[in-house]
């Protein structure tokens, strides 16, 4: 069994104030998985660890059997809650950029998907609408054949013509056997694509199954669980 | 992948200098051409003015770039791209120094030939009596060095360790002012300024004192001394960023 992600007694401390805490998870590759929870309950932190960019105050954390390095950050494409384009760039120096430095950048389909929305490659990312700046970035990150794909509030702020828009992208672009990690708190929009959910209150795993199972054991959506689960 | 990322640093730096450097020589050839046909006017003086400026402008933007460059893709929004790319943090922070580098020697050369190019035609007996001027001291200069061809060696070594010094202190201090969660910026000024104060008074109360007893035993031994501690400096601000890069980056958008 290959697990594309896991946390042992992860633990991420901000002075003081946990994060995470005694984070324990095993994510089998394939499949789509919702990392679950609202403002504050960790998912930012976790994500962040898993991509390198803060190290814990104890446990680990492994992408694909390694700890966060180069060869995991070249196996994984992330998309961040955040702009993180340069404004001065074109879209085509993006598109250049990205093949730069990630060998598994698939440009054909990235001009493909570029063009559905019409956006020109000479166009300059500054001139590009909020809308089109965060789908350039969500075709960026899904032209690729990565194994594993970390998408942090993929649809929140945008309306749902352009949900359906961005979780058609991604179902249609996930490589074969690849896993993707969507972080959210907009459960309805995305639990029809959901294959497992990890519920993150506080700092802490408070539900990690499939789907499915879910719906089965507890007769009820994943959204009503979430609710109920996350009530105030 | 440092040639990747240098790559792209410098198409960063050079899409603002490049410009910079054209408006460089434009003002250097208009100059040339106004005091050639006459010097004694106001656009001419006016011309003379911006080019100077333009050069100031150049070296300045050339320095402040590379700051700002290295701020905005690590510790902004662009450092969610920066920081997600499959690079180490010391390669990272090679590609930035390197960039810069060459940005301000870039800068330097610019400045050179558009002054080559201004004092094209230049009357040959200004060239006479100008080097006639500094002739003695170019003499003594000279004397010395081939008296003492090590001092040649030892500063070379020690303006090598000291071309990165000023940026590793400015990436640095903005490393150690992204560690606030809040009021950042006043907070890295607050820093630049009192590491500049305790900068400044460590060098009057011990580094000037410690380099004239050196210089009173042997040159050589003063040029030691700055050259250890530049380099000693390097690595501590080297591995200071590369902890935080590493460790401790906050990305706040």
């Amino acid at each position: 069994m290959s697990y594309i992600l896991e946390c042992e007694n992860l633990n991420k401390n901000y002075a003081s104030t946990p994060a995470l805490q005694n984070v324990n998870l095993r994510v089998e590759a394939g499949g789509i998985v919702g990392l679950l929870g609202p403002n504050g309950s960790g998912k930012s932190t976790l994500i962040k660890l898993a991509m390198g960019m803060l190290q814990p105050t104890s446990g680990r954390i492994l992408i694909d059997g390694k700890s966060p390095c180069p060869a995991t950050k070249a196996i994984t494409a992330y998309l961040p809650d955040a702009n993180f384009l340069s404004e001065w760039m074109s879209v085509d120096g993006a598109l250049k950029y990205s093949a730069d430095f990630f060998a598994d950048f698939n440009r054909p389909r990235a001009e493909a998907m570029l063009s559905r929305l019409g956006i020109g490659l000479k166009q300059k990312i500054r001139t590009l609408s909020k809308g089109n700046k965060e789908k350039l970035g969500l075709i960026l990150t899904m032209a690729r054949d990565a194994k594993l794909f970390i998408l942090d509030e993929p649809i929140a702020g945008v309306d749902p013509a352009a949900r359906e828009f961005i979780l058609d992208t991604i179902m249609a672009n996930k490589p074969q056997g690849s896993t993707i990690f969507l972080c959210t708190h907009l459960i309805a929009d995305i639990e029809p694509v959901l294959t497992h959910a990890i519920f993150l209150n506080r700092g802490q795993i408070a539900l990690d199954k499939p789907v499915a199972e879910i719906r089965e054991q507890e007769g009820k959506t994943l959204d009503e669980l979430f609710r109920e689960v996350f009530k105030w | 992948m440092v040639g990747k990322l240098l790559k792209h640093e410098l198409i960063a730096l050079f899409r603002v200098l490049g410009f910079i450097a054209v408006a460089v020589f434009g003002f250097a050839v208009l100059g040339r051409i106004v005091i050639a046909i006459n010097s004694e006017t106001v656009f001419g003086f006016l011309l003379i003015l911006f080019y100077l400026f333009a050069i100031m402008t150049l070296i300045v933007a050339a320095f402040v770039l590379g700051i700002s460059q290295f701020y905005k893709s690590l510790f902004t929004g662009s450092g969610y791209m920066t920081l997600s790319l499959p690079a180490t943090a010391d390669q990272i922070i090679w590609a930035k120094l390197l960039s810069s580098v060459i940005a301000m020697f870039f800068a330097s050369a610019v400045s050179l030939l558009s002054a080559t190019v201004f004092l094209v035609g230049i009357p040959s007996e200004f060239w006479a009596e100008f080097w006639a001027s500094i002739q003695p001291l170019l003499d003594t200069m000279f004397s010395y060095l081939s008296s003492e061809p090590l001092i040649i060696v030892e500063l070379v070594v020690q303006f090598i360790v000291q071309i990165p010094f000023t940026l590793l202190f400015f990436y640095c201090v903005l490393a150690v002012g992204q560690l606030f969660t809040s009021h950042r910026k006043p907070i890295t000024f607050l820093i630049l300024i009192g590491v500049n104060f305790v900068a400044s008074l460590l060098n009057s109360l011990c580094l000037t004192p410690i380099e004239n007893a050196c210089v009173e035993v042997s040159p050589h031994l003063a040029i030691w001394v700055d050259i250890i501690l530049y380099a000693a400096l390097d690595v501590t601000f080297y591995f200071v960023v590369r902890y935080i890069i590493r460790n401790k980056v906050n990305l706040i958008v």
